[in-house]
């Protein structure tokens, strides 16, 4: 017997060691041993190069909208192969909302004067709230290394993302704290930024800004004729803001898509949280990469503020929940994905206690645990216990 | 914001609130201290800010002091003085297993993460407590004091190498790491618990001997020692049989 439950208590911890992946926390890029390149399984074309590790049931959805599923890895031969999902229909944008924006910003006025003519319909601009987890992080043709404690390049990146939103009215605190070094553990750190971000301030969004560590290449892009480094969005997938995050980033791109076509290089749907938890409205960005010069990144800040102000307080998108299109709607206003959140919350939290209530009891047991439910919450509710 | 969200929002905290409160209960408090508490740690994140001890260390009242506190009553409150002694190193031992996994083990870029590190810091708490000891109360000290220590190793290297990076301990408040983990890691021991009486077959009270008021654990008892204490089989069955020691 005695043996018995030695054997479960190490194959549970050997499973859960087994299914935490090891590699130092710093050299995910250093020690790569060379690029994954991700083929369509169906024609063998190349859909994307990533340094990073990829594991079947990853999605991606590529710049012009396809939607990828990893189906097999290679580990090997540093190949896998994905397979075409379904092209992914982004918020309809209402065209002449947005074109009579945009004709406004290029006749001279600035999207503060465009925000405030409108503000008076479309409610209150709740600001945006920015920080850095990877505080570290720098850009090697410019600042010389690729991290620097205390001071990376990615805060000024930052920095200059804030500076642009209050440049277009929108009320933006950057928390340049650092969360060093740079590890798994910066999350944990840079949580307590973000919740205080979220208590003091209440902002609409939250951005935590990153720069990504894969080769300059698949980043590089020219926005109305000039270089600019591309931004990636990344989605936490495993929490109950997951489709309300994944709305707001969809809106992003049908803005960016229009305003600045190829600023958004892709949307990754990553396996973590980053804090999303904590926020329907909120996103990890990669302001391009390591090997590209920081002012590459600094000037898509720019860019990528026009296109978060427009898609939050713009009122540039269909409003789609009664199928008509006359009236424009931000994104602050809306309520997709809210719904799928909270059936999520109740799936996960009844399928766990049923779980739970299976394995600790049997038979008649889960009668009797079931129909002693009440009278667990007596003492709390106030009233006498039998 | 938009009325779907706001209620997202206070879902996600009720359900929260009702994880911890289960969780609370499960630690011989009663529902009404257990909520109290809980309420304490909501209210506080929200209308408290950090109290600052110097430049760079800060204390939060509903992420650190309140669960920090929770822990010592839970320590004083421990049976035997075995269980204390357990309670303390499966506490050291998680705070340097977390220290070494956040620092070494996990990947840092987001895209290679397959799970998130904040959940990952309770689990081994929890697995740690339930190796060591058997113990809910253990458990939770395990998962709460694991990251305080693994951030106090931080604070000392962060220290001594002049990296600038502030450590606020519990500074989510309710919805800090430290929390999750400590109510992850109760979870977790009750899970690990109930899977290997199942497997067994039934309860392993018949392993477990009666001293100072309650069951505890027989590790490291010898079997004629054992033997000799007095097993109340009253108590034992109003118990539910459910874990090890409650």
């Amino acid at each position: 017997m005695k043996n018995k439950s030695i054997f479960v208590i190490i194959m549970t911890v050997l499973l859960i060691v087994t299914s935490i992946p090891l590699s130092y926390a710093d050299d995910l890029y250093r020690n790569s041993n060379g690029y994954y390149t991700v083929f369509d399984e169906n024609d063998n074309s190349v859909i994307f190069k990533t340094a990073h590790e990829v594991k079947e049931g990853d999605q991606y959805l590529s710049g012009d909208n396809k939607l990828y599923k990893i189906t097999r890895v290679d580990k090997e031969q540093r190949k896998a192969y994905a397979k075409y999902i379904e092209d992914v229909q982004l918020p309809k944008i209402n065209e002449d909302a947005l074109t009579s924006f945009v004709d406004k910003l290029n006749s001279g006025e600035s999207l503060a004067m465009v925000l405030q003519a409108q503000a008076d319909t479309e409610g209150e601009n709740g600001g945006v709230g920015l920080y850095c987890t990877h505080s570290s992080e720098s850009y090697v043709p410019t600042d010389g290394s690729e991290s620097i404690e205390g001071s990376g390049g990615i805060l000024q990146v930052a920095e200059r993302m804030s500076e642009s939103f209050q440049e277009n009215g929108v009320e933006a605190v950057f928390d340049n704290t650092s969360h060093d070094p740079h590890d798994s553990g910066a999350y944990k750190r840079s949580r307590r930024t973000a919740t205080q971000l979220l208590t003091e301030h209440q902002p609409t969004a939250l951005l935590d800004v990153h720069r990504d560590a894969i080769p300059a290449e698949e980043y590089s892009t020219e926005i109305n004729g000039e270089p600019a480094s591309q931004v990636r969005l990344v989605i936490g997938g495993r929490n109950q803001n997951f489709s309300a995050n994944e709305e707001v980033a969809l809106q992003v791109k049908a803005v960016a898509d229009k305003m600045y076509p190829g600023l958004i290089k892709d949307i990754f749907y990553a396996q973590g949280d980053y804090n999303q938890d904590l926020t329907p409205r909120a996103m990890l960005l990669e302001m391009g990469t390591y090997e590209q010069e920081r002012e590459l990144a600094e000037k898509s800040a720019g860019y990528f503020s026009e296109v978060l102000t427009t898609s939050l307080f713009g009122g540039t998108f269909e409003d789609q929940t009664d199928g008509g299109t006359e009236q424009a709607q931000p994104v602050q206003e809306s309520n997709r994905g809210s719904g799928t959140g909270i059936i999520a919350i109740g799936v996960v939290v009844g399928l766990g206690a049923l779980a739970f209530l299976f394995l600790s009891s049997g038979g008649k047991e889960w009668k009797s645990k079931l129909g002693t439910f009440k009278e667990e919450f007596n003492n709390f509710l106030g009233r006498k216990k039998k | 914001m938009s009325l779907g969200m706001i209620l997202l929002m206070i879902v996600t905290v009720l359900i929260f609130m009702g994880l911890a409160e289960r969780v609370l209960d499960r630690l011989r408090l009663s529902d009404k201290a257990a909520i109290v508490i809980i309420i304490a740690m909501v209210l506080s994140t929200i209308f408290i800010p950090d109290i600052n001890i110097t430049e760079n260390v800060s204390f939060n009242i509903g992420g650190f002091i309140i669960p920090v506190a929770l822990g010592i009553y839970l320590f004083i409150k421990a049976g035997t003085n075995k269980e204390r002694f357990r309670a303390i190193m499966a506490a050291i031992v998680a705070g340097a297993v977390i220290y070494i996994t956040q620092r070494y083990v996990l990947p840092a870029e987001p895209e290679a993460q397959y799970v998130d590190p904040n959940y990952v810091y309770g689990i081994l708490g929890g697995l740690i407590a339930y190796v060591m000891g058997r113990s809910r109360r253990s458990a939770f000290i395990a998962g709460i004091f694991g990251i305080v220590i693994a951030d106090v190793i931080q604070l000392i290297i962060n220290t001594i190498n002049n990296v600038p990076a502030p450590t606020r301990f519990g500074g989510a408040g309710a919805f800090d790491t430290t929390v999750m983990a400590g109510i992850l890691a109760v979870i977790i021991a009750e899970v690990v618990g109930e899977a290997r009486e199942r497997l067994q077959g039934g309860t392993s009270k018949k392993n477990m001997h009666f001293e100072n008021g309650e069951f505890v654990s027989s590790l490291g008892k010898k079997k004629d020692e054992k033997d000799n204490k007095v097993i109340d089989i009253k108590k034992d069955k109003d118990d539910g049989g459910d874990l090890d020691e409650k």
